[in-house]
């Protein structure tokens, strides 16, 4: 009866930390889609400036993400958002628009493959 | 590689925690659910022990979760007699009375060479010496011979033997147990004291049993060195 209580008890602790897990995801998400947009718009209006400062804030917000991230992802997606953003810190600092716009892209829909690999929808799960 | 030596002991953790709380059936004879949950157990710790980029979570959190079916299952399966049948099936019979139901062999896709060997195990050699056959839901044999060929037993010569209880080990490799010296209530003075009358030390018993008869018998060390 204890073993079985114990592992009632161990599961529940494992939906509630899924449950958390998949809010937590979902938010640093958004949390690292959101600079993006603001990058795109400094970089489409040529505002160096300003793609320079979103892009540390950008770095900040990932290097405060990736300590836990790694925990719940596949360690090759971050890895290559890693890469991406190096690639695009490249790009914006040699001012090289086209390469830093496409990496843009790609850095965001990497990261909106984080959450979405993760939900529990029909199509991961099959 | 430190992390995978890392992972082997948290995954091995994880798979021997997830063992014990099944319960001592798992290590034992398998029902076919408790079967697929253990090999099922060995490919999830394997691949995350390799693979450094799966998050360890991913193995373990599948450990979790089949201990808790496991566990779920086996709670209603002592509940429900149907529940049971369904996951675990049914014995077969398959020798009564000392005739072979070839119908029930053929449905359990069992060879007269499977039974004359499960008979061989079981020290019998001659298929009509066994009264019953039953083939258990673990895939043992449970095999009862004819009255007889049984074994003679105490009963069957009107004798009424003493029961026979486990010895308490108070002492093993030159060490006391002392959860056990307590279980007979006597004190280690006294056992230094038996000890002494044997003309020993602790560290010179190999082994010591105290009988329910209150027998102390001692195993001394041999110096092989």
């Amino acid at each position: 009866m204890k073993g079985t209580i114990l592992t009632c008890f161990i599961f529940a602790a494992l939906i509630l930390g899924m449950i958390f897990a998949q809010m937590s995801l979902e938010k640093a998400g958004d949390e690292m889609t959101k600079p993006l947009d603001a990058l795109t718009s400094a970089v489409d209006s040529d505002d160096w400036e300003t793609a320079d400062s979103v892009l540390k804030d950008l770095s900040e917000k990932w290097a405060e993400n990736d300590k836990w991230l790694a925990m719940l992802i596949d360690h090759g997606e971050t890895d290559l958002i890693i890469t991406t953003m190096s690639e695009i810190s490249q790009y914006e600092k040699y001012r090289d628009k086209p390469e830093l716009m496409a990496n843009i892209e790609t850095l965001r829909e990497l990261l909106a493959h984080i959450p979405k690999k993760e939900r529990v929808t029909l199509e991961n799960i099959f | 590689m430190t992390i995978s030596v890392i992972r082997t002991f948290i995954l091995y953790i994880a798979v021997m925690l997830g063992l014990r709380l099944m319960g001592k059936r798992q290590i034992g004879e398998l029902q076919p659910s408790e079967l697929v949950i253990t090999i099922m157990f060995g490919n999830l710790a394997a691949v995350p022990m390799q693979e450094t980029g799966i998050p360890l979570i991913n193995g373990i959190a599948p450990i979790i979760t089949l201990v808790f079916i496991e566990v779920m299952l086996s709670a209603i399966s002592l509940k429900s007699k149907r529940f049971r049948r369904f996951i675990s099936g049914s014995p077969s019979i398959i020798i009564r009375r000392g005739e072979i139901d070839l119908k029930e062999l053929r449905r359990l896709r069992m060879s007269m060479d499977d039974v004359m060997e499960a008979l061989r195990s079981k020290d019998i050699v001659n298929i009509d010496d066994v009264e019953t056959a039953i083939l258990d839901t673990d895939g043992e044999i449970c095999i009862v011979p004819k009255a007889a060929k049984r074994p003679l037993t105490p009963e069957d010569l009107a004798l009424s033997p003493k029961e026979e209880e486990m010895p308490y080990t108070i002492i093993s490799d030159g060490r006391i147990i002392t959860d056990n010296l307590n279980k007979i209530n006597k004190s280690e003075k006294w056992l230094m004291g038996e000890i002494k009358k044997k003309k020993l030390a602790i560290p010179d018993v190999l082994l010591a049993n105290y009988t329910r008869d209150g027998k102390l018998c001692f195993k001394k060390k041999e110096n092989n060195n």
